[in-house]
């Protein structure tokens, strides 16, 4: 057994004696244990470093395989790492582009304003003038954010990844662990990895972005400056601004913050209703109000997919849920994959009822609530949760989340009530859908007519 | 057998004439369906046909007339064009973006070998 092995194996010992003694021996109750569980699984991640950072990351993406307790535990993961010396970052980015960070750039500061697992982040300024892709004319000694890869994260994860490959098959021994599928994760970790090693791909989305919100004044995102732009570094406008915590210091600045937290959940709407495809990694850091009152998007590293044939269901089921019609809910939950018994579906509706009237129902709205019960009625039902399903949930949770970081009275169903409802009647009047449906029609009027 | 090459050309030739025969056909039917009046193209299969291709010919015809002129305002129209038109930009836009961020890399691989 390796060094490394060994202290895996320390570690998850340790995590789970602590959850041992502090679930009373098993004596608690199985929601109070789950949450201990929870705690200390993802104490053992933060400890064992970016490879389980990673996989805590994506547990937290996974509603849909793992109890609701784990997946809102590991948006708690603390990725923060003690930062390289500027030596080795130096390095990084002189093999990517032949020169030296101060040759490529003015003012290139030697400490980072931050240090995550993967990469870590330092600022500077733009040498020459650029025209970004949009246009937009930057100024030399416009101030930059270069995002590096940290030397080697690649190699030292997928080695962790070969570990953890390892303790897969051993846990597979337990009935209770097998239905988790613990391998696919790591398969999608390892996928995931890849896409995230190379920052082009992060730029590219952020651009996409960008330009879907073209017609939105008050999204934003940074400018990208591709000649800096390589696997390994990404280079992008500094945007000066407030994180979502320094709310109060916005709003004395001018900012109209309230507005932005509201503003939000209607982006996220249209990017999961209308284009698709959604930002799955929101939190406090990924989004800046600006001094102007914008929001601007950053981090583009998981998103999150929804299939054009999807969306329909999926607008439906927001507004049923944001009407709180539990039946309407259940009934255009099924396109989405989340098949429920005939014999079942009264009590599950039953069930779902009522948590909606305990959750949705309570002022303010508790949308954690609501999304930690639903998947705890799905598991309770042996109801198996389809990927999209699960990642949409969550993401409604951190949209709330993220609004009620700025005021924790704030209701995100608010916003999002005209515009879903508005999405519905659109997609009701759309000659496609009218089309499609009229056969069904006059099949009905003729049965009408003839008796 | 080899097939030679008058045999192909010989074989096009006869797809040509099944086609000029068979739209000599229609053209001809479609003429008498519309000399048909009120009634008549119950009168048999024949007439059945006739007055069914004449009937399809007017279709024809609307819906030539329909692709020629759609029904698009001109606001439409300028929107559609607009969209599309920033559509072709942003990704001529990205993909300069593409090229320079590999010219970097190319740049880097060039120093490096010389």
């Amino acid at each position: 057994m390796s060094a490394r092995s060994r202290k895996i194996s320390f570690v998850f010992t340790k995590h789970l004696l602590n959850a041992l003694t502090r679930t009373r021996f098993g004596l608690m109750d199985a929601a109070q244990k789950r949450v201990i569980r929870a705690e200390e699984l993802r104490l053992a991640f933060e400890e064992l470093g970016p490879a389980f950072i990673k996989l805590g990351q994506l547990i937290s993406l996974r509603p849909d395989m793992f109890p609701a307790e784990y997946v809102f535990e590991m948006e708690s993961l603390r990725d923060a790492v003690p930062a390289l010396p500027y030596k080795a970052i130096a390095e990084v980015i002189e093999k990517d582009f032949g020169k030296s960070p101060d040759e490529l750039f003015v003012d290139f500061e030697r400490e980072p304003i931050g240090s995550a697992s993967i990469a870590q982040v330092h600022r500077a300024k733009l040498h020459e003038p650029y025209t970004t892709i949009f246009g937009e004319e930057l100024d030399a000694g416009t101030p930059l954010a270069i995002k590096v890869v940290r030397p080697h994260t690649k190699e030292t994860i997928e080695a962790d990844l070969e570990i953890a490959a390892r303790w897969v098959d051993r846990l597979n021994w337990f009935d209770s662990l097998r239905r988790f599928n613990v391998g696919l994760i790591v398969e999608e970790l390892s996928e995931s990895l890849q896409r995230e090693c190379d920052l082009r791909n992060e730029a590219r989305i952020s651009d996409e972005f960008a330009f879907e919100y073209r017609a939105w004044p008050r999204v934003t995102t940074a400018p990208m400056i591709w000649p800096y732009i390589s696997p390994n570094v990404l280079t992008m406008g500094f945007v000066e601004g407030y994180h979502l915590t320094e709310a109060e210091q916005a709003e004395a600045a001018g900012v109209d913050a309230r507005y932005l937290a509201l503003h939000g959940a209607e982006v996220f709407m249209r990017q999961v209703l209308e284009l698709g495809y959604f930002h799955a990694d929101l939190h406090q850091s990924n989004m800046i109000l600006t001094p102007d009152s914008r929001i601007c998007y950053i981090d583009f590293g998981i998103l999150g997919n929804v299939a054009a044939e999807h969306r329909e269901a999926i607008t439906q089921v927001l507004v049923a849920t944001v009407y709180g019609d539990a039946k309407r809910a259940i009934k255009y939950s099924a396109p989405l994959g989340l098949v429920i018994t005939p014999e079942r579906q009264p009590i599950v509706e039953q069930k779902v009822a009522e948590l909606m009237s305990r959750t949705l129902g309570a002022t303010p709205r508790d949308i954690r609530g609501f999304a930690i019960g639903f998947l705890g009625i799905m598991n309770d039902e042996r109801v198996s949760v389809p990927r999209g399903f699960g990642l949409l949930i969550k993401a409604l949770v951190t949209v709330e989340g993220c609004a009620q970081m700025v005021y924790p009275d704030i209701d995100v169903t608010v916003a999002a009530k005209p515009y879903a409802t508005k999405l519905v009647a659109r997609q009701m009047m759309n000659p496609a859908r009218l089309y499609q449906r009229l056969p069904d029609a006059l099949d009905a009027f003729l049965e009408e007519l003839v008796g | 057998m080899a097939l030679t090459n008058d045999d192909f050309m010989k074989f096009l030739a006869a797809w040509q004439l099944v086609h000029e025969t068979a739209d000599e056909g229609l053209k001809a039917a479609i003429a008498r369906g519309e000399e048909q009046s009120t009634g008549e193209m119950s009168m048999g299969p024949g007439a059945f046909v006739d007055g069914l291709a004449a009937q399809v010919e007017v279709l024809k015809e609307e819906l030539k007339d329909e692709l020629s002129n759609p029904e698009v305002t001109p606001e439409e129209a300028d929107q559609d064009l607009t969209e599309r038109v920033e559509r072709l930009s942003f990704e001529v836009g990205a993909l300069r973006g593409q090229l320079e961020s590999m010219n970097a890399t190319l740049d880097a691989l060039a120093a490096r070998t010389l």
